[in-house]
């Protein structure tokens, strides 16, 4: 198949806009003064950028190319089930109100489960955390090199590894700052870009046309009572609250919100974001009428807007694509980093560092994290749904740790521990035995189980008013 | 034997070697023939007697080593074993090197094992290797096969078999009771933290 792109236009638009993006965040960069600067972006973030930024972190590569993907794999529930992960916004919208008036001097979600849980359950969530950090980075590495791939016929490596090395130089350079504001500018991108694919698609094919080719040799795609896809649906949906409760991507941008900023800003992120993945899975299944082969189910969505768009609609993907996987991957570096210099080196290794300390740190950490990430996205072992899936087994089961954290005293630190560990391991069998649609609800269900009856025994009831000082809470 | 049309090209070297040396009377040249690498073409017809000329038959056997039409043979596809109960399948195909770059090459799907009104996929030329993922498939057993109309991969069988709809029901109405459980604790707690607040003049 000939590509859609001309390899020298895919790597023109990869250089112009790595260069775009790395000026911005040079540009921010210089503004930063303090920690809490570079890590929070002064913790005054208004409600446009805040919107902006948490709607563009959410498109992410997994929503313009796994909801493809889903809807190619599991029809027309795939598409529904995935925009199912706008719950997770709409329901973390008044958490953060409550994140940011319980922990005014909060840096990282691990904050919050240290000091509310005690140490164990501290370090049980740091590893559920770190090991999601790092397969939701190797998903958006991987993302980078197969739509690069996809649409121009440049070799894996090579997208990968261009889009790694953006968007750690610009994250390095500005901090959450630069993040939130390129985020701003990748949302406006990612809207137009994605309407825009969609009217043409439908305009070149027509609903009929893609209807008749689904019903004829795709039946199972239209099939409302396909049952891995029923399955799939309340799985997804908890998956994306798991990935949003406890993942430090969205506890640093509740802390770096202005006051009474972070629900609203959550809440019309949530809402924006419902369509989008039902606008590109719909994409996918155009593809029988276009008589695409795919060779793998996560290169569709590229591959379909190529043929039908031609030149233009490969140009249009490829920007689309990549500022969403931009918009994603320097968040989810910014916010991994200060959570391993908050919570691994300043809590584990140097407790008496400095914030300079922290700050050099903290730089050298978004290094190593993009330097993993790559090596990790060489072997390109499983598709993106297969990968983003497998870590749903782990963030699910901290869901009720976090909830239960935050509003009710009961909740031990010995039960969230456990809950999180047996949800973790129930949902990794689920997930082998019956399939990756099952994993996170499965994880979230036991989770519930062990966190409320592990916690019934205890008598002691948590003091929320701890959580205000600077430093404080269990040890 | 009785080979027809298509069926006839897909010669495997171990056939001709056998008929070749073993005396056999007919040679099945088809693949050559198309191209006219074959100095024992008959005009109008594919099959030569070889009875009187086994030596002649090796020299050909020889020269379809070397041919790279005659290569057209050795497509080989495989099925992953993933996927089978969510209706999909991903096929993996190769052709032994060297080829015609020019092949054209396309699966065939079929719910009949002779690949009566198969669908066609095409895989499209200049590749040796590719993967290909099908889905929406609903359950039954689906033959596969891959190459071109003048030489096939052996067929693939493929058995797609749903999840039971009773486990799929009870793990969406299990997902919905969590998710109202989640909408519950989370209403509750605010409403609680709010008044608590009010009560504290705090923030809440």
């Amino acid at each position: 198949m000939t590509p859609a792109l001309a390899p020298e236009w895919a790597l023109l638009i990869l250089a112009g806009f790595s260069v775009f993006w790395i000026v911005l965040g040079y540009r921010l960069g210089r503004q930063n003064r303090t920690l809490e600067d570079y890590m929070l972006a002064g913790r005054g973030v208004g409600l446009a950028l805040a919107t902006a930024t948490a709607m563009a972190t959410w498109v992410t590569s997994n929503t313009t190319m796994t909801a493809p993907q889903l809807t190619y794999q599991l029809g027309v529930w795939g598409m529904v089930g995935y925009s199912l992960g706008a719950v997770g916004l709409l329901l973390f919208a008044p958490m953060a109100r409550r994140i940011k008036a319980l922990l005014p001097h909060g840096y990282t979600s691990g904050d919050f489960v240290r000091r509310r849980y005690g140490v164990v359950a501290w370090r049980v969530f740091l590893l559920i955390s770190l090991f999601y950090a790092v397969g939701w980075l190797v998903s958006l590495g991987m993302a980078g090199g197969i739509l690069v791939e996809a649409l121009s016929g440049l070799p894996y490596i090579v997208g990968m590894t261009v889009i790694l090395v953006a968007c750690v130089t610009y994250t390095l350079m500005g901090g959450l700052r630069a993040v939130i504001a390129t985020d701003f500018v990748q949302t406006l991108i990612i809207l137009v870009g994605v309407v825009l694919i969609a009217v043409l698609v439908i305009r070149t094919l027509g609903f009929e046309t893609i209807h008749q080719d689904l019903v004829q040799d795709h039946p199972m795609l239209l099939n409302l009572l396909f049952p891995a896809a029923i399955m799939f649906l309340f799985n997804n949906l908890l998956f994306g609250v798991g990935e949003i409760f406890h993942s430090n991507v969205w506890w640093s941008r509740a802390f770096a919100f202005r006051q009474n900023v972070g629900s609203k800003a959550y809440l019309l992120a949530g809402l924006f974001w419902i369509p989008i993945p039902i606008v590109a899975g719909f994409i996918a299944l155009a593809a029988p009428s276009l008589g695409l082969v795919i060779p793998s189910a996560d290169m569709v969505g590229p591959m379909v807007a190529g043929e039908v768009l031609g030149a233009f609609g490969a140009v249009l993907v490829f920007v689309v694509i990549f500022a969403a996987l931009a918009s994603s991957l320097d968040s989810l570096l910014a916010a991994t980093a200060d959570l391993i210099t908050q919570d691994l080196y300043r809590g584990h290794i140097n407790r008496l560092a400095t914030d300079a300390q922290a700050l050099r740190v903290g730089r050298w950490i978004i290094v190593a994290l993009g330097g993993v990430t790559w090596l990790l996205c060489l072997p390109r072992i499983t598709t993106l749904a297969a990968l983003l899936h497998f870590t749903g087994a782990f963030v699910a089961s901290a869901i009720w740790p976090i909830v239960f954290g935050l509003y009710y005293r009961w909740a031990t630190g010995t039960a969230a521990a456990l809950a999180m560990i047996s949800g973790s391991l129930v949902g990794l069998w689920a997930y082998y035995q019956i399939g990756f649609y099952v994993a996170a609800l499965v994880s979230c269900g036991v989770s519930l189980v062990v966190l409320v009856l592990a916690s019934l025994p205890a008598q002691k009831r948590f003091d929320f008013t701890t959580l205000q000082s600077p430093e404080g809470g269990p040890t | 034997m009785d080979l027809k049309g298509p069926e006839l090209v897909p010669l495997s070297a171990s056939l001709l070697l056998a008929q070749a040396f073993g005396g056999g009377r007919t040679c099945y040249l088809g693949a050559c023939s198309r191209r006219g690498t074959s100095p024992f073409l008959q005009p109008g017809g594919r099959t030569i007697d070889c009875q009187a000329h086994g030596r002649l038959c090796a020299i050909v056997f020889l020269i379809f080593l070397v041919c790279p039409v005659a290569l057209r043979g050795q497509v080989s596809l495989h099925a992953g074993a993933q996927g089978t109960t969510e209706g999909f399948v991903v096929l993996d195909w190769s052709v032994s090197a060297p080829f015609d770059p020019d092949e054209r090459l396309v699966l065939e799907q079929s719910s009949s094992p002779n690949f009566n009104s198969a669908t066609a996929h095409a895989l499209g030329s200049g590749r040796i290797a590719g993967q290909v993922t099908v889905t929406g498939l609903p359950d039954g057993v689906y033959y596969f096969r891959a190459g071109s109309p003048v030489a096939w991969s052996d067929p693939v069988a493929v058995e797609i078999r749903h999840h039971p709809l009773n486990q799929a029901f009870f793990f969406f109405f299990t997902g919905l009771v969590l998710f109202l459980l989640l909408v519950g604790f989370l209403v509750h707690g605010s409403r609680a933290a709010h008044s608590h607040a009010m009560r504290s003049g705090g923030q809440q």
